[in-house]
């Protein structure tokens, strides 16, 4: 019976019937109609419909190669199965289309490409019912990048974070998983600076008075953006401690590593630095950036 | 014969699926009572700040539009509106071959009181944070691109991002500082514009765009104070009568951006991109007070102060990187990364100061030309080199080199201060991939070298991190997953000593009988330690001493759903589960968020949901932060 459809549908489409190896969507829908139906409410149906991406008729098969031995002997091993393939392989599949897009253009380093995570780890090509070809829904986001990160997700479960588990912040609201440029997948704002001017837009500058660290190392210098005990996201226990890491040391020449006054760390006025050094993140006014 | 043709194509690839709803999705709405908040409120605040009333707490809706005149489809997704801290929206409005429209907003509120952060006088028993926050970061972004042709695709975006809200802060003032209020107030305004050409073998994408800053943060205080400073200095004994002060900052900046991807041949590809910003910002601050002060260069006493200062600073800021791969046999790919991130701050500002004496003014006026220059370039290649279908070796080297110099060109201080970075990393790694049943990476890297940004940069560093999972087969009902991540880091310089590490190591446990249909198990539990330990100068006595800093920690996750059927059947659901931190060290904490939900169906397309959630925050040094609350939530589901 399955054998007779897909010869009716070989002889209804003669013109597609006719291209070597190539059998045609119909063909394949014939036995994949739930495939057939979901691919069809995703962007992806533009290869079958667009005359310019030259597939038209025959969007299955540009992923999964020609169709005519798997159609006759319904042999799984006649096709190709690109999440089957490595994660290189599969990619290419992929990147044969998207290769040149925007976000594509740094993922020849990007973390992912490097651990051979494959596009279908993430996006769905053949979407269930109530699933997308990209998440768009912060906490799937969160709970798809969780699946690998776990360490960082888990990092979350502290007193003090970014509000991802509160669904408010999604994972790539500060990383670009395809990774055009920087460490660690992060984004970039206004062009080229750190994601995390996006929304703290005040601490950006550029001041007359720079925190050099903040240049130099970036906002992680002392804050730990994934979760944290302490507050405000530091990286130590206490602001003094946090400071004195580098404001540690005298007869340094070295930039961000001015030493400290002379301040009674035995009183609780001096132990808490930002309470006098309130423009701590940069000052436009005076150079100890107390204002 | 092709009518026929034409309806086992529809039918099988649905272009007018009649069964498609124009709406269709699920909206969430209830009302939250905190039933029981003990301790310390303002911490609750800081930590959690859900708060009581109606809410409606989750929406996601697609619309479709049968003739497709208009769009083809569009989606608006909002969670947590109704007062509560943190709220989103996204919309999203699409026409194939037409445009695409993306709205994104988000509102957060930034509430932080903690007592043991900047409290001076928290010995005397005050809970008065000097550091404290209750403001609101709203952020929107939209989001045009017209799709004329499959080739190139214009583009434009709007994003403001702002902060807004009320807080404490100190005023400082020689041998005193005092806790006033301010107001914040600023906001970004982001715009772009560019072009996108999609070709075959190269990707081209252009971009304009540009920023404008303002920020107007301003304190106001009437209320006569004695600060933080409980005895006289130099027979007086100051304080604060009134204060004004006031910033006055405007920003602007704009960009350009290209970005370049090439296939020349089918074994290598090359991706560039150079991005320019130029950033301006000049900023007017005003300054008035009133009380008893001491004059910093003359140590007399003073009734009252005024400063004001008038800066400029400008930051230009070129990037620029180049990629390229090329896969010269089968099995082997060699990637070449080279990025280079400069900037160079040029600031002026002058500041004018006076003092009010008995009988006359006295003042100073200074100033100042500061300089910061800093680049930081990279270099990485990685070989690939493919062992087997499943496993993949790749080993590389990356160096790293840069400069940075800070001057003051101010009366008192001219010296620069310079850095330089020079590292070299080796790097090694492999992956392993059986289909969808196991896979792993493991990854090791190790640098050294004498020159550093910063005393705590990375130095002489090992780090490791192996990630893998594994399902017994495709389709099972079960699945383990596991993290661990190692660092160990040394500064043995002068001066320093530095000796830190960082030590995670993660389970997960995943149980879905039947593809969890009916129920699923999930655990998660991270064991970490972490640190720090370093020579430092003891500032009241200028002797060295040793700080170190310490953290172990435990983190467990655990969640139980039990859902018999889809979600829109007419069946209950439970889920039972939470999440568990208890740590050591210095700040020895312990949180608590367990939760219970029970949903229950009224009719096929209407649930009845009830959750309860309790927090809880316990710290032994810090107890006077500690809070619990319990939560319960009564909402409904629809669902078309």
């Amino acid at each position: 019976m399955r054998a007779s459809a897909i010869i009716l549908a070989l002889l209804l489409s003669p013109a597609l019937g006719a291209q070597p190896g190539y059998v045609g969507s119909e063909a394949c829908a014939v036995c994949h109609e739930d495939l057939a139906k979901e691919f069809a409410k995703t962007r992806h149906q533009a290869i079958e419909k667009e005359p310019g991406r030259g597939w038209v008729g025959k969007g299955c098969e540009a992923c999964h190669g020609p169709g005519v031995k798997h159609s006759e002997s319904t042999d799984i091993a006649e096709i190709i199965i690109p999440a089957k393939q490595k994660a290189i392989v599969e990619n290419n599949a992929c990147l044969a289309c998207h290769v040149n897009q925007t976000a594509r253009v740094g993922r020849i380093l990007s973390g992912h490409a490097k651990d051979q995570v494959a596009c279908s780890q993430c996006h769905k090509v053949h979407p269930k019912p109530g699933e997308l070809l990209y998440e768009r829904r912060k906490p799937q986001i969160n709970t798809l990048c969780a699946g690998c990160h776990q360490t960082v997700w888990v990092s979350f479960q502290r007193p003090h974070g970014h509000r991802l588990r509160e669904s408010a912040m999604a994972c790539t609201d500060c990383h670009n998983p395809h990774n055009p440029s920087g460490y660690a997948a992060r984004r970039v704002a206004f062009g080229n600076e750190p994601s995390c001017f996006n929304c703290h837009g005040a601490l950006r500058g550029p001041f007359v008075h720079e925190h050099a660290p903040v240049r130099l190392e970036g906002c992680g210098s002392c804050h730990v953006p994934h979760g944290s005990p302490n507050p405000k996201l530091l990286t130590r226990h206490e602001v003094a401690v946090t400071c004195l890491e580098c404001h540690g040391a005298i007869g340094i020449t070295q930039a961000g590593a001015t030493p400290p006054a002379f301040h009674d760390l035995r009183t609780a006025r001096f132990r808490n630095c930002t309470t006098c050094h309130r423009k701590i993140h940069g000052s436009q006014v005076d150079r100890s950036l107390q204002r | 014969m092709n009518r026929l043709a034409a309806i086992l194509l529809a039918a099988a690839f649905g272009q007018d699926d009649p069964t498609r709803p124009p709406v269709s999705g699920s909206v969430e709405f209830g009302h939250r009572w905190l039933l029981n908040n003990t301790g310390n409120f303002n911490s609750y605040r800081s930590v959690v700040n859900l708060g009581e009333g109606p809410k409606l707490f989750n929406s996601d809706l697609t619309f479709r539009d049968p003739s497709g005149k208009l769009f083809d489809e569009s989606s608006l997704l909002m969670q947590s509106w109704g007062g509560e801290p943190y709220n989103n929206l996204r919309f999203d409005l699409r026409k194939s071959r037409a445009y695409n429209l993306l709205v994104d907003y988000r509102n957060i509120i930034y509430f932080n009181f903690l007592p043991s952060f900047a409290n001076p006088l928290i010995e005397s028993g005050s809970l008065l944070n000097q550091n404290s926050f209750d403001t609101r970061f709203r952020t929107t972004d939209v989001r045009l691109e017209l799709l004329p042709s499959r080739r190139i695709s214009p583009y434009v975006a709007y994003g403001r991002s702002s902060e807004y809200g009320t807080g404490i802060w100190d005023f400082p003032r020689l041998g005193n500082e005092y806790p006033v209020s301010t107001l914040i107030r600023n906001r970004t305004d982001h715009y772009r514009g560019g072009v996108q050409f999609n070709y075959n073998r190269f990707h081209l994408s252009l971009e304009h765009g540009g920023t404008v800053f303002q920020d107007d943060q301003g304190t106001g205080e009437t209320n006569p104070q004695s600060g933080n400073r409980p005895t006289p200095l130099l027979g007086q004994q100051l304080r604060l009568d009134s204060l004004a002060e006031s910033y006055h900052v405007r920003g602007r900046s704009h960009y350009s951006r290209g970005a370049l991807a090439v296939n020349p041949v089918s074994w290598a590809t090359i991706a560039a991109d150079f991005t320019y910003t130029n950033s301006k910002l000049d900023s007017l601050y005003r300054q008035d007070s009133t009380g008893r002060f001491v004059i910093p260069w003359s140590l007399l006493a003073a009734s009252g102060g005024m400063a004001s200062t008038t800066g400029v600073a400008k930051m230009p800021r070129p990037s620029a990187s180049v990629r390229t791969e090329v896969r010269p046999l089968g099995r082997l790919r060699v990637v070449d990364v080279w990025s280079t991130d400069r900037l160079h701050n040029a600031a002026t500002v002058l500041l004018v100061e006076q003092f009010a004496l008995a009988s006359r003014t006295t003042g100073a006026q200074s100033f100042t030309a500061n300089r910061l220059a800093w680049a930081h370039n990279q270099n990485e290649a990685l070989a690939f080199v493919d062992l087997t279908k499943h496993f993949i070796l790749r080993g590389g080297h990356r160096y790293t080199w840069g400069d940075a110099i800070t001057t003051s060109a101010s009366v008192l201080n001219s010296r620069p201060l310079r850095s330089r970075l020079r590292g070299n990393v080796g790097l090694a790694g492999l992956a392993f991939r059986t289909e969808k049943t196991m896979r792993a990476n493991v990854d090791f890297e190790a640098g050294s070298t004498s020159n550093a940004f910063l005393r705590t940069s990375l130095r002489d560093y090992r780090k490791f991190r192996a990630r893998g999972s594994y399902a017994p087969w495709p389709g099972g009902s079960w699945s383990v997953s596991g993290d661990f991540s190692w660092l160990s880091n040394e500064n043995p310089g002068p001066g320093a000593n530095w000796d830190f590490g960082f030590q995670a190591a993660t389970a997960v446990l995943e149980w879905f009988p039947n593809e969890g249909k009916r129920y699923r198990v999930l655990a998660e539990y991270m064991r970490s330690t972490s640190h720090s330990r370093i020579d430092f100068i003891v500032p009241q006595h200028y002797i060295a001493g040793r700080s170190a800093f310490r953290e172990d920690a435990n983190t467990g996750t655990f969640l139980f759903t039990f859902q018999p059927g889809s979600l829109n059947a007419r069946q209950p659901g439970l889920s039972l589960g939470g999440s568990i931190y208890a740590s050591t060290g210095s700040r020895p904490t312990r949180y608590y968020q367990p939760r219970a939900r029970f949903s229950w169906p009224l009719h096929r397309n209407i649930r009845w949901n009830a959750e309860w959630r309790w927090f809880a925050m316990a710290q032994r040094i810090y107890a006077i932060e500690d809070f619990a609350s319990h939560q319960f939530v009564m909402s409904l589901t629809l669902l078309h």
